[in-house]
């Protein structure tokens, strides 16, 4: 998690110019420090959320540092049990969808960094959803773990070319989950 | 002309001229009436006029001999030749008629010959006449055609020498006499002689050859001895009452009241009178007969002559309309042949097929001719899948001996056959359409050039066909009929193929919904054929559908099993695991523990039956044997916990490298290692291997073997069954045997178990040598 704003960070989190989030740091509205030996303005975390606070600005914007993970599965169970899962290990924040097509707005709208994808969903195929993703460019930073309790060496092949990053096979072991999450998020 | 001895040599020479004779011409006016009729089509006007010409009747009868007319018990005549000889025949014959040659000529000889004709259709109407009175004694027709050709020598004389004739008839008419006497004297034969020569050679029926023959002798007396003279008879009346009357010009100017000649002819009241016909009835047919010539005339267009434009106007005017009937024929003539050669197409096709064909098969033996036939570059064939499929059969031809059947994937956004074709017939061209096909085929079709279109069975299309076309479809020179026709053709033979193919469709469904049938029936309900399985699983690619079905149906219900069971294994196993993470219980722990141990378990059978159902092709590459020995060991120690399993290597000879999936092989030798492992008591008995070449040289031979408990007769029998062990309940899954088994016969080799109870188990295995 991000600790430390530049006055440049603070003005986009806050939608607001540069020079104004410069003058409110002068003025000690903002508090931070200099880093020493240099006249650059530092804001730490802290400090930049309690002025967000005193100034009514919304908090959406500031990172909440947690990896966005989004879950597709048609079943509910299976969802209920990962995000338990992620939440438990506390450095994930989650997102569901039971369908290709929630999943194509989910990703839309919550930007993921990472889709844990069951392979057999009732509308559409796990390859295809992948392939969609993938012929995007908007969304060429998304990682993908395909979960699936079939295993065909041909179809892990496709998919694994179709652009997921791993495979996943239910029933799974929990830490081996995390593990190949945070692996492919490069989180170690 | 200067009357002298007749030279015998002339009769000969004459005789030879008219031996050369194969028929007489025609006026031109008659054949300007008779070439009218047929250019408007008036068939009976043109028979009429057939019928009223001394020359074309001689050329109707003859022909009529020669095309073996017969007359079928009544007597032969004109009318009765043209009405049983084909209308083609008729007008061939008489369009080949020989003209007169009147044009520029000698006005008299064109007169007098006009006259002999009239001459001959007065004797014709005449004869007509007095057989209609003694009938049935003399048929009408009959007598009319011989009075029509009773003169045919006087026409062949004027027509070969033309001079000596009209001088013997000149001669004639100054002295009063008959020409008959004046050609006896001048050519030393007449023209009685000569017609009968004539009737002889054109083989003209008998009687009116006779009549031809004997019309100036004493037929009264002949035909006391000689009934068939009769005609003869009647046509020397019909000639005398016809010169009585005046009417046309025989060439003779003798009195015909009386006979010129003793004995040679006889007055024509006393034929009359042994016809039995009255002085009365004579009379009656002389007052008729000015008139029925006149109609005769007209019918001959003899009193209306032709100039020579005229006449070649309308032969213009026929031989164009012959001309422009020929085209149409030829292009019938083409179409019928182009129609033909699809006909045999079709029929070579329909011949070609076997009901027990599949319908791939069907496809690829169309495709094939369909390529030969049309002179096509590459084709491809592929059927509509069946509902649901998303494969696509297809068969290449590209070339007579270069066709393979493929498997595409069924295209997601369109249908597989086109909208615009999928109901009805058009060409299409290919590019526009089947992008998603060329995409997945590794051959380079001519796109530009490639057509597509449907093969249809009852307004569906079962299938499609697309080929390179290397000939335009539209000819510049044939025009939009050949480019319909070829549509046409193609529309045909594609429906063909299309209900053919429909029909193999539905004969394979039947044959394999019999299948299943008997199948479920053999089958005692809930149980699977669990020894079937496993012969069919050793025999390796499944060689009969029914088996093949068998597995396509396990694999199915495996996949379906490891989806269903899977996700319910998950939660089991995950919340077991999320609660073990929180539990400071030890002993609950391990309870926990057993809850997602198990679970996985149950999802390792899953997999086991699913790989078994649908084992992954091969992987083959030149390895050697030790590494997969090594590799199974390893494997082997997992499967069984023994982490140094009491293991004798012994290689005996050189031992060649082999060519397998390694990791298929190293799997299976591994289940049999821990299976002998297995076999002791306590897991550390040896389990001795053995590596050799076999005798034959083609393969390596692996023994595999240990001294642990055996297995009896019935357990060995079973032992390569899947699920069955002999282990305790729970200790295994018992799929050990069986996926060994069928990974060696995947990769080409054979493994065979021998045992004994009590004495340990060996397992020998070949694998295909390098």
């Amino acid at each position: 998690m991000k600790e430390l704003f530049t006055t440049g960070d603070v003005a986009d989190i806050c939608n607001v110019s540069q020079q104004t989030i410069i003058r409110c740091f002068d003025a000690g509205r903002l508090e931070g420090f200099r880093v020493p030996g240099s006249r650059f303005r530092r804001i730490p975390r802290q400090n930049l959320i309690k002025f967000m606070r005193e100034n009514d600005i919304p908090l959406g914007n500031l990172d909440s540092g947690k990896r966005k993970i989004l879950i597709v599965d048609d079943d509910a169970e299976i969802i209920e049990l990962i995000v338990d899962v992620l939440v438990r290990d506390g450095r994930f924040e989650t997102t569901t969808a039971s369908s290709g097509y929630e999943a194509g707005i989910s990703t839309q709208q919550f930007r993921p960094d990472l889709i844990l994808l069951d392979y057999m969903l009732p509308d559409i195929n796990g390859n295809v959803v992948c392939q969609t993703i993938r012929k995007n460019p908007e969304f060429a930073d998304i990682k993908i773990i395909i979960v699936s309790g079939v295993i065909k060496r041909d179809e892990i092949d496709q998919l694994l070319k179709s652009g997921a990053e791993d495979f996943i096979k239910k029933p799974f072991d929990i830490t081996e989950l995390t593990g190949k999450i945070t692996t492919v998020l490069q989180m170690k | 002309m200067q009357s002298r001895m007749v030279d015998p040599t002339v009769a000969n020479q004459v005789e030879l001229v008219i031996h050369r004779l194969n028929s007489v011409s025609t006026l031109p006016c008659i054949a300007a009436r008779f070439l009218s009729h047929l250019s408007q089509g008036r068939l009976s006007a043109f028979a009429e006029t057939i019928e009223s010409d001394p020359a074309l009747a001689a050329k109707i009868l003859s022909l009529a001999h020669r095309q073996n007319i017969s007359y079928l018990g009544e007597s032969p005549s004109v009318r009765r030749a043209i009405d049983k000889l084909p209308a083609h025949a008729v007008r061939e014959a008489v369009l080949a008629v020989k003209i007169y040659p009147a044009f520029g000529r000698n006005e008299q000889r064109v007169l007098f010959r006009k006259q002999l004709v009239v001459h001959s259709l007065a004797v014709a109407c005449c004869a007509e006449d007095i057989a209609e009175i003694i009938s049935p004694r003399m048929d009408t027709h009959l007598a009319y055609s011989a009075g029509l050709l009773h003169d045919i020598g006087k026409f062949a004389l004027d027509e070969t020498m033309p001079r000596s004739f009209a001088a013997i008839v000149e001669q004639a008419k100054s002295q009063q006499a008959s020409t008959t006497t004046l050609e006896q004297k001048h050519l030393g034969l007449d023209h009685t002689i000569i017609g009968k020569r004539l009737a002889e050679k054109w083989r003209l029926p008998n009687q009116i050859a006779l009549a031809i023959w004997l019309h100036h002798s004493n037929t009264n007396l002949i035909s006391q001895t000689m009934p068939e003279a009769k005609i003869a008879q009647v046509v020397q009346l019909a000639d005398l009452i016809a010169r009585q009357c005046n009417i046309g010009l025989s060439g003779s100017f003798d009195s015909p009241r009386f006979a010129s000649e003793a004995g040679s002819t006889d007055s024509a009241n006393k034929i009359a009178q042994l016809l039995a016909i009255s002085p009365g009835q004579v009379e009656q047919i002389r007052l008729n007969l000015p008139e029925k010539v006149e109609q005769k005339a007209e019918i001959l267009g003899l009193n209306s002559p032709v100039t020579a434009d005229e006449y070649c106007n309308i032969v213009r005017t026929v031989a164009a309309q012959m001309a422009q009937k020929q085209t149409e024929l030829v292009l019938e003539n083409r179409r019928l042949q182009t129609a033909l050669s699809h006909f045999d197409f079709t029929k070579e096709f329909l011949l070609s097929i076997d009901s027990n064909d599949e319908p791939i098969d069907i496809a690829e033996n169309f495709a094939l001719r369909w390529q030969k036939f049309y002179q096509t570059g590459m084709v491809c064939l592929y059927l509509s899948p069946p509902a649901d499929s998303p494969y696509i059969k297809a068969v290449i031809v590209e070339g007579p001996s270069q066709t393979k059947t493929v498997m595409l994937n069924a295209p997601t956004e369109t249908p597989p056959v086109p909208q615009a074709i999928a109901n009805s017939f058009a060409i299409l061209n290919a590019q526009d359409y089947t992008g998603w096909l060329f995409e997945q085929l590794d051959v380079k079709f001519d796109l530009s050039h490639t057509k597509l279109v449907p093969l249809l069975s009852a307004g569906r299309a079962v299938g499609a066909i697309i080929f390179e076309l290397h000939y335009p479809l539209t000819s510049e020179t044939e025009g939009p009929p050949e480019t319909e026709l070829f549509s046409q053709q193609l529309k045909t033979s594609t429906s063909v193929a299309g209900t053919v193919l429909d029909m193999a469709f539905a004969c394979a469904n039947h044959r394999r919904f019999a299948e299943q049938f008997v199948q479920s029936l053999a089958a005692p309900a809930g149980t699977l054929p669990a020894p079937r399985l496993t012969a069919q699983a050793v025999a390796g690619t499944g060689s009969t559908p029914a088996k093949s079905d068998v597995l396509d149906a396990l694999a199915e219900m495996a996949a379906g099993a490891a989806h269903e069971l899977n996700n319910p294994l998950s939660i089991i196993s995950g919340r077991s695991q999320l609660l073990a993470q929180s539990e400071t219980d030890p002993q609950k722990k391990q309870i926990l523990g057993q809850i997602q141990n198990n679970a996985k378990e149950i999802s390792a059978i899953i997999d086991d039956l699913f790989v078994f159902a649908s084992p992954p092709p091969p992987k083959s590459a030149l390895i050697d044997h030790r590494q997969i020995l090594d590799e199974a060991i390893k494997l082997a120690s997992q499967k069984t916990g023994v982490e140094q399993i009491n293991v004798s290597i012994e290689v005996v000879g050189n031992v060649k490298k082999i060519f397998v999936d390694s990791a298929q092989v190293a799997e299976a030798v591994a289940n049999i290692i821990s299976n002998s492992v297995d076999s002791y008591a306590d897991s550390t008995g040896q389990v001795k291997i053995t590596a050799c070449g076999d005798d034959t040289g083609y393969f390596v031979k692996l023994t595999i073997a240990d001294t642990g408990c055996g297995m009896d007769a019935e357990t060995l029998q079973k032992a390569t069954y899947p699920f069955f062990s002999n282990l305790p309940a729970g200790r295994k899954r018992g799929m050990g045997l069986a996926h060994a088994a069928q990974l060696i016969k995947l990769n080409a080799g054979s493994l065979n178990i021998t045992s004994r109870l009590g004495d340990g188990t060996t397992v020998t295995i070949l694998l295909p040598a390098h």
